[in-house]
């Protein structure tokens, strides 16, 4: 009796949890295919008059295209619960070949109204593929080529210098350049951050407004000739930039990287500040965004914003092509302090920490 | 119920009440109007608050002991329920990408022909976006709607030496800004 | 020769300095050129801003806006005066249902005195008479009746090194990540925040996202 009606609550939950599990939406054309799905961990519990869907999916994507893929980008809704938002999942720094496999994880959580609808909670669906000659497949309603293929830019600008270490200075020579980016990670300053549109402030700090300091990147084809935020305690809003287009080709988008400091002389990357223009050789534009930053802190002193430091940090032709600092730009001290290194830097550092040294050479050979 | 073609004396009594609130309306409501509009920044948010100061204003017209003082009274509705909207929504109107005018003029173009009535009144509007909301409250009732400094000071709900900070950095970050406009930009920060 | 400072010229220019300050000030100005030219430039400023100010916004129609303006004040204030009636205190006692019912006066105010501009009304138009009787009638009868707008509540993205929040109107999507070390996070002021890790099951690396509608 016992057993059977154990079963017959397994049987049950299984059943009823069917009835969340996402929507997996690809388009019939789509160089990815979802050829297996795992949810063994995910659960769904009541909570008061809602129920927390706990899901975690472990998809298994499969290549039928006929090019290597570098990057993936999918679109997760909730429409239900946040209709006025929505979530992806991004993967770069990936070698996938035709026909080839890989893996894709997807962790979320939700709380759902319990009469809610019988359609599935979670939607999935693409934003856009980025292959290894550049092109790009997809609706990209997230803006993930420009995404995906500045992250590949990133990853093949970083592979070509740590492979060039190599060629000039042997494995050591490496090594002692992972080492120091490792040591670099950990002191870099992390902070928690919210975000809200429409500037609405929520401290009772006097709000001051503060000009932006510029670091200039030599090579960089933007120059940002002023612009300041409103700073109130531990929130900043409303940025505003002035730039100048400096190079003879005329600019479609552009990122200015936005580091911020407190009253300690701790600095930080608050973010970027993107903005898409028609920017015509020599002309100058202002950038503008209406949003609100916060820092809260998890215990500890609050922060106190006091100064703010602007960069250039992407830069997209309108004929596609972009710029992105250089290894060289990003050793100058104050970058270094504050800006994390890409993934792929990231996944190579991984590599040598999990594999060692041979098994980091190996990877940058493959490329 | 008033006889035909004779109107009683309460029609007469209301009907001169209700021409005694339209006149209000009409003879402030361009004042008010552009004094929300001023602080806020839109025309649409303007709009609604403007009414509703306006209904404020004539639903409270037994708390105005001094007539010759109803200007002042409705301007400082006006401006608090301007400053409590920003207040709550905490809305800073700064002009679109697309609106901004450059001051600058192009090394081609003599500064003569750049200077336009409506491209120059376009920057000087803009110049009003520079300045924080409550330098703009604060340069607004101060030096437009011509209140002294210690009922600014009430209205905006500060000290008046606050408000005298205010109304200085406004009127000195405005002078700078329009000595901008006369010479070229590039000064790097 | 000490001059003022930048601060006491513009309160000058406005005649805004204390008796004392205004008279040192001042004779300090008439006598040093450049200073009296500070001053003249920051009234000839004060000037501007009168005169910016006095003008309507461009591609205004200011006799229609008027012409509406009007019309909603009327017809907020004959609301007003209809819930004011009904507030009067009830000589019976009997409690009474006020939220509801205050609302179903609103709304017989709004039709007996706005019918005439429902018609014709374009969409913004609408809104805005409406607006007008909703501060109305949320000053005068509180939480019970008001109509909190669809959509207008704020969505908020937060990132931490344990997840990444979507929330609004109290309910939130979260994207973790649990297989991690560690994670770099990253805000696009065009709104957006995210979590950035390698996998450490799969070595991948891997973005979170959450973005609010407007992205």
């Amino acid at each position: 009796m016992r057993s059977s009606s154990v079963l017959g609550l397994i049987l049950w939950s299984s059943a009823a949890f069917a009835g969340v599990l996402p929507k997996i939406d690809l388009p019939k054309d789509s160089p990815v295919a979802v050829i297996a799905s795992d949810y063994g961990e995910s659960s769904e519990t009541a909570r008061g008059g809602a129920m927390l869907l706990d899901l975690h999916a472990a998809l298994t994507l499969r290549n039928s295209s006929q090019r290597r893929i570098r990057g993936i980008t999918l679109l997760v809704t909730a429409q239900e619960v946040t209709p006025g938002g929505k979530g992806s999942v991004t993967v770069t720094s990936l070698d996938v070949g035709p026909f080839e496999s890989f893996p894709l994880h997807i962790d979320l959580r939700l709380l759902r109204p319990l009469q809610a609808s019988s359609a599935a909670p979670v939607q999935i669906g693409l934003d856009g593929v980025l292959f290894d000659d550049l092109s790009f497949y997809g609706s990209d309603k997230l803006g993930s080529r420009r995404t995906l293929t500045l992250s590949e830019f990133e990853a093949r600008r970083d592979r070509k210098y740590f492979k060039s270490l190599v060629a000039e200075g042997g494995p050591e020579r490496l090594r002692r350049e992972i080492l120091e980016s490792m040591d670099h990670s950990a002191e870099r300053p992390t902070l928690d951050v919210q975000m809200v549109r429409g500037g609405r402030a929520t401290n009772f700090e006097p709000e001051k407004q503060v000009q932006f300091a510029f670091l200039r990147l030599p090579d960089s084809p933007v120059d940002p000739m002023g612009g300041m935020a409103r700073i109130a305690g531990n929130e900043a809003r409303a940025p505003r930039l002035e730039v100048k287009n400096r190079s003879d080709r005329p600019i479609r988008y552009l990122e200015i990287g936005w580091i911020l400091e407190d009253h300690g002389g701790r600095q930080f990357l608050a973010g970027s500040v993107p903005a898409e223009l028609n920017l015509a050789p020599g002309q100058k534009s202002q950038i503008l965004e209406n949003a609100t930053l916060k820092f809260p802190t998890r215990g500890g002193t609050p922060l106190a914003i006091e100064a703010m430091t602007g960069f250039v940090s992407s830069v997209e032709f309108a004929d596609g092509s972009m710029w992105i600092p250089s290894r060289a730009d990003l050793g100058v001290p104050q970058l270094q302090r504050v800006m994390a290194p890409s993934g792929e830097e990231q996944r190579l550092i991984q590599i040598y920490r999990k594999k060692g040294l041979q098994a980091l050479i190996a990877e940058l050979n493959k490329f | 119920m008033s006889e035909r073609g004779a109107p009683s004396q309460l029609d007469a009594s209301l009907q001169s009440a209700q021409e005694l609130q339209n006149r209000f309306v009409s003879d402030n409501l361009r004042r008010i109007f552009l004094l929300i509009y001023r602080i806020v920044g839109n025309v649409a948010d303007a709009q609604d608050l403007t009414q509703e100061a306006f209904i404020k204003a004539l639903q409270r017209q037994d708390q105005l002991k001094d007539i010759d003082k109803a200007a002042h009274w409705l301007s400082r509705i006006a401006s608090n329920t301007a400053i409590d909207f920003l207040r709550r929504n905490g809305k800073v109107n700064f002009c679109e990408i697309d609106s901004l005018v450059d001051p600058l003029s192009e090394p081609s173009e003599s500064p003569e022909q750049a200077v336009l009535r409506t491209e120059h009144r376009a920057y000087l509007e803009q110049g009003l976006t520079c300045l924080t909301e409550r330098e703009r409250t604060a340069l607004l009732l101060r030096d437009v709607e011509g209140l002294p400094a210690d009922e600014v000071a009430e209205q905006m709900n500060c000290s008046k030496a606050t408000v005298r900070s205010h109304i200085a950095n406004a009127r000195i970050k405005f002078k700078r800004y329009m000595d901008r406009g006369r010479r070229p930009m590039g000064k790097k920060v | 020769m000490k001059h003022p400072n930048q601060v006491q010229l513009a309160l000058l220019a406005g005649g805004d300095l204390g008796l004392l300050d205004r008279w040192r000030t001042g004779r300090h100005v008439a006598g040093c050129a450049s200073c009296a030219a500070e001053v003249q430039a920051l009234r000839a400023a004060r000037e501007q801003v009168r005169e910016v100010t006095a003008e309507l916004p461009e591609n205004l129609n200011w006799n229609q806006l008027a012409e509406e303006m009007t019309a909603n004040v009327r017809v907020g204030l004959a609301a007003g005066e209809a819930i004011a009636r009904f507030d009067k205190p009830s000589l019976v006692g009997r409690p009474r249902h006020l939220g509801w019912n205050a609302a179903m006066v609103v709304a017989c105010a709004t039709v007996v005195f706005g019918a005439a501009f429902w018609i014709n009304l374009p969409r913004p138009q609408m809104d805005h008479l409406l607006s007008a009787l909703k501060r109305v009638r949320t000053e005068r009868i509180g939480k019970l009746v008001q109509h909190p707008e669809a959509g207008t509540e704020d969505v908020m993205l937060e990132a931490s090194s344990l997840s990444l929040d979507l929330s609004q109107n109290g309910r939130t999507l979260s994207l973790m990540h649990p297989h991690s070390d560690a994670v770099t996070v990253s805000v696009s002021m065009r709104g957006s925040v995210g979590v950035r890790y390698v996998d450490a099951d799969t070595g991948q690396v891997t973005t979170n996202k959450v973005y609010d509608a407007e992205q």
